[in-house]
């Protein structure tokens, strides 16, 4: 699961005030919190229940139903944000365990000198990345049951976090390897070692702190991508199974119905891409941008 | 330093792994999986003859040692087992054919991709207006933002309903008809690699511009027009390979979405029938082969690497 | 009496904004050997590729004063450009040879295109011409050279393959930056010896920029000393080295090790300042054993002290210590 990885941050971004990149991140994290706290906030304010027929089906948007209602007569507006709690959830899950376990097991490979272990970790993890992610997803899900639920994961859940887990911490790994070759030739590393610190203080309290820009980096966008993910899955038969809403199966039941009315499927596609377009923005923010020079 | 030898034999053992860890993983999770493998998989309803036959197939009465090692025999012998479903046909011939359609959608796409993406992030290099560069970067960001499939059902919206110039969906069954359904899913799916490509070559282009040899060529007489395509043009399209293969993946899961939205008879469409009818080993074939094909690529990506840039090959 | 190839007028340059070179007065005649020494800093690579037209690439731009060539005007931009200039008038042997070749290309045709670019006259084969340029320049054996890539070459054969390129189009002027940093000292002086023979048989004038000071001995007529952006002291080569008169000149004379020397190493205190702290004053003041407060009010003018040389120094007629010039000059 990888879009570009690059492991180049520019620290001097962040101490300068208002440049364009400032701005920049500014706009990229406005545009995160707002879907972010639009999730927390609206089911909270508006009480409609999700799965209830609150109007006449397929009605277009208007004031009391700003993103309409879809073929059954539910609304639009409450599912989405409903359902982003649901995608948003997941993604963060999906994230966090593959960043710790990727991080920490890229450091300590890539601080180890044995060329054995590096070799066979760099294999390994080669021939996991190369998987179409989706694919292996639905042969977990075939296998651990689309409709399993474990609790306070909604139906389909579990087999997703579970196929997740498995195989996205080694672009973690990845990226934790190459930093910590980088980082382990400079002065502080050989410092410490004179000094007199344990392998493993050096790996956990010199050389990680380091690492995690890059990786916290990546799983932001990497975060994205996991809600793309998810929300591609009802397409293959698969995802998270109704009635819990979800942005993928509110798109899929709206594409049957695309011709007639198309704010189901795009309103939810439209609060996605302000999501995303707000990760894109925060990533690019902090990843070195080239000066802009002229060919004499 | 890469010879070809090297090469090959590295992505040989990347297509081993691959097979392993799916043939492992997956005998692995069914019996993992708590109580009965074969009833979660085909649900409560299925007929005790039907579990039989899945259990023997997933090899449950064996011990895993022995069913990995049987399932890799008939992995090397080019046997993908049999559909469930479709009684008596093989996993192999019913996913090839699809196979070909998914290929030919990723080829297009990937096509498009490099067609628009590396002129364009040239372009956006090169530019003189920096408030130019700066809304075509932006457009670029939205794009990755988007998810392929959701690039589709907007596509699929716009183009084809909206303004009727393609087909909602479809296949025609003979080539080049062929072509009228699966140029607007290969425009969705490129809707993310172009952007990506244009992203990359941007910034390499950038960077390049800024070497010695960009300059010095300038200095010694070397036409602009020669400098920018001869010096700065391959030097800045060279990570596209590179970039291209590691998302190879990538592109298969959205492919596979894309298909399903525009009912192209791809894997997607394998997929989604065979996630319906529980149909294990037409899901297990197609992650497989999904796999190997993405190594493959990758190969392919590694030898063109290697021809293209003298400074891993020599010495 | 020679014609003036090029001529600065007071040039400055400036980078976002920022000046970082100043009141630059050269000029050179045509055939005739300039060096210009400096330190890291002093502004020498960005008075170089001013005169080479590739500003650009920096960012940078002339900002006042005027630079002419052969009394064609390229103070702006796309002035070398326009009057194709590059390569035939003013050509660069670039700093670092490695990155100055593009390495996808084979050097075969880093010639041929440069050829093919620079010919006025036709019936010329490049590649026939690549293979004698090559040959001009001391290497070997050209024809194995013209089919490999820049990697493969050792740092000497690239210096050279990148004054070939230079001298393809027969320039009248020709800068080399730095040509002998990164080589071994007896490499360093084949490229010196090509640079030299070259600039005789075609009557080509030389701009030498290094900030050793032997180089400059070796191979230049006369020498421009820069510091912080200006130049402090010019004039003929055998001149400045044996009387320096500019405290900074001295200092750099006296700094020099040689063999036999038993006494302390004697450094220039403190260090080059950057842009941002530079005075209005002289900007070498804060460091110079002579300096009064004087110095620091206002730019010292340049003062010729005798036999065309020129030193920008407000006290430099009080300083008429006959300086022993540093041992080895």
């Amino acid at each position: 699961m990888t879009a570009e990885v690059t492991t180049k941050l520019d620290d001097e971004a962040v101490r300068r005030p208002l440049t364009p990149r400032r701005v920049e991140l500014l706009v990229g994290l406005t545009l995160i919190a707002a879907v972010v706290l639009a999730c927390l906030v609206v089911p909270l304010i508006n009480k409609t229940d999700p799965n209830a027929l609150v109007a006449a089906p397929l009605q277009p948007p208007s004031g009391a139903h700003p993103f309409g209602t879809d073929q059954v007569g539910r609304d639009v507006f409450i599912r989405v944000f409903t359902a982003g709690r649901v995608d948003l959830t997941l993604a963060a899950l999906g994230v966090i365990v593959p960043l710790f376990l990727g991080t920490v097991i890229g450091t300590i490979v890539g601080a180890s000198r044995r060329r054995a272990v590096d070799v066979v970790t760099m294999r390994l993890t080669d021939g996991i990345i190369a998987f179409p992610f989706v694919v292996l997803v639905l042969v977990v899900v075939l296998i651990v049951g689309a409709d399993t639920q474990i609790p306070p994961l909604p139906a389909g859940g579990a087999s997703i976090l579970v196929a997740v887990w498995v195989v996205n911490w080694t672009i973690y790994a990845r990226i934790a390897r190459a930093r910590t070759h980088v980082l382990r030739e400079e002065d502080f590393v050989a410092a410490g070692r004179l000094l007199g610190f344990s392998r493993r203080r050096i790996v956990m309290r010199h050389l990680l702190p380091s690492v995690w820009p890059a990786t916290a980096t990546y799983a932001v966008s990497d975060a994205l991508l996991l809600v793309a993910l998810i929300a591609g899955l009802p397409f293959l038969g698969a995802g998270i199974q109704p009635p819990t809403p979800e942005w993928g199966s509110i798109m899929y039941e709206g594409r049957a119905v695309l011709t007639q009315a198309w704010w189901i499927s795009l309103t939810t596609a439209g609060v996605v891409l302000v999501l995303g377009t707000g990760v894109m923005l925060t990533v690019d923010s902090l990843i070195a941008n080239p000066r802009r020079v002229r060919i004499p | 330093m890469l010879t070809t030898a090297r090469v090959l034999s590295t992505r040989l053992l990347q297509v081993i792994i691959v097979a392993l860890v799916v043939m492992i993983g997956t005998s692995l999770l069914v019996r993992l999986v708590p109580g009965d493998a074969a009833r979660t998989i085909l649900g409560d309803k299925a007929s005790p003859g039907a579990l039989d036959a899945l259990r023997q197939t997933l090899g449950l009465d064996r011990p895993i040692a022995e069913q990995i090692f049987i399932s890799i025999g008939r992995l090397v012998q080019g046997d993908l087992g049999t559909s469930f479903n479709f009684r008596g046909q093989t996993v192999t011939s019913l996913i090839v054919p699809a196979l070909l359609v998914t290929a030919c959608l990723a080829a297009l796409a990937i096509l498009l991709s490099l067609l628009v993406g590396i002129p364009l992030g040239l372009g956006l290099a090169l530019v003189r207006s920096s408030g130019a560069d700066l809304l075509g970067r932006l457009s670029l960001t939205v794009l990755v933002a988007l998810p392929s499939f959701m690039a589709g059902l907007i596509l699929l919206y716009l183009v084809s309903i909206r303004l009727r110039i393609a087909p909602a969906g479809g296949w025609a069954g003979s080539w080049p008809s062929n072509f009228g359904y699966i140029w607007l899913p290969a425009v969705a799916l490129s809707l993310y690699l172009g952007p990506l490509i244009a992203r990359t070559v941007r910034q390499a282009a950038l960077e390049t511009i800024q070497q010695p040899f960009v300059e010095a060529a300038r200095a010694r007489g070397v036409s602009r027009h020669r400098v920018i395509i001869c010096h700065v043009l391959p030097n800045a399209a060279l990570p596209v390979i590179p970039l291209v293969g590691f998302n190879a993946g990538v592109m298969v899961s959205g492919a596979v979405t894309v298909e399903a939205i525009f009912a192209l008879p791809g894997l997607g469409a394998q997929l989604v029938q065979a996630m319906g009818t529980r149909d294990f080993p037409i899901v297990q074939g197609i992650a497989l082969l999904t796999a190997v094909s993405v190594v493959v690529f990758n190969l392919l990506a590694d030898l063109l690497n290697l021809s293209v840039d003298p400074r891993l090959r020599s010495r | 009496m020679t014609e003036t190839l090029l001529h600065a007028s007071n040039m400055a340059i400036e980078i976002d904004g920022r000046e970082l070179v100043s009141n630059i007065d050269l000029e050179v005649k045509k055939g005739a050997s300039l060096g210009i020494v400096g330190e890291t800093g002093s502004g020498k690579s960005l008075t170089c590729r001013a005169i080479a037209g590739v500003l650009a690439s920096t960012g940078g731009r002339i900002s006042r004063g005027t630079l002419t060539i052969s009394g064609e005007d390229i103070t702006v931009p796309s002035a070398h450009a326009t009057s194709k200039l590059y390569g035939r008038m003013v050509s660069l042997v670039p700093q670092n040879s490695l990155s100055a070749l593009n390495p996808l290309m084979r050097i075969g045709t880093h010639l041929t295109e440069t050829i093919k670019e620079l010919e006025t006259e036709g019936g010329i084969d490049p590649q026939h011409r690549a293979v004698e340029l090559l040959g001009r320049v001391g290497l070997r054996d050209p024809e194995t050279v013209m089919r490999q890539y820049p990697h493969q070459l050792s740092g000497g054969m690239r210096q050279r393959v990148m004054i070939a390129l230079a001298i393809a189009g027969r320039p009248e002027l020709l800068i080399a930056d730095e040509p002998t940093t990164a080589l071994d000292v007896s490499v360093q002086k084949e490229i010196l010896d090509v640079l030299r023979r070259l600039s005789d048989e075609e009557n080509m004038a030389l701009i030498l920029v290094s900030h050793d000071l032997g180089v400059v001995t070796a191979a230049t007529r006369s020498v421009a000393v820069m510091y912080a952006g200006m130049i402090v002291e010019q004039g003929p080569t055998e001149t400045v080295l044996q009387n320096p008169r500019h405290p900074y000149t001295q200092a750099l004379l006296q700094a020099r090790p040689t063999i036999g020397q038993t006494g302390r190493l004697i450094g220039i205190p403190g260090a080059p300042a950057s842009p941002e702290d530079w005075g209005t004053g002289c900007r070498f003041a804060p460091r110079c054993p002579h300096a009064q407060p004087e110095c620091e009010a206002a730019i010292p003018t340049p003062e010729p002290v005798g036999n065309q040389q020129i030193a920008a120094c407000r006290r430099v007629h009080d300083l008429m210590v006959t300086h022993p010039a540093g041992a080895g000059a």
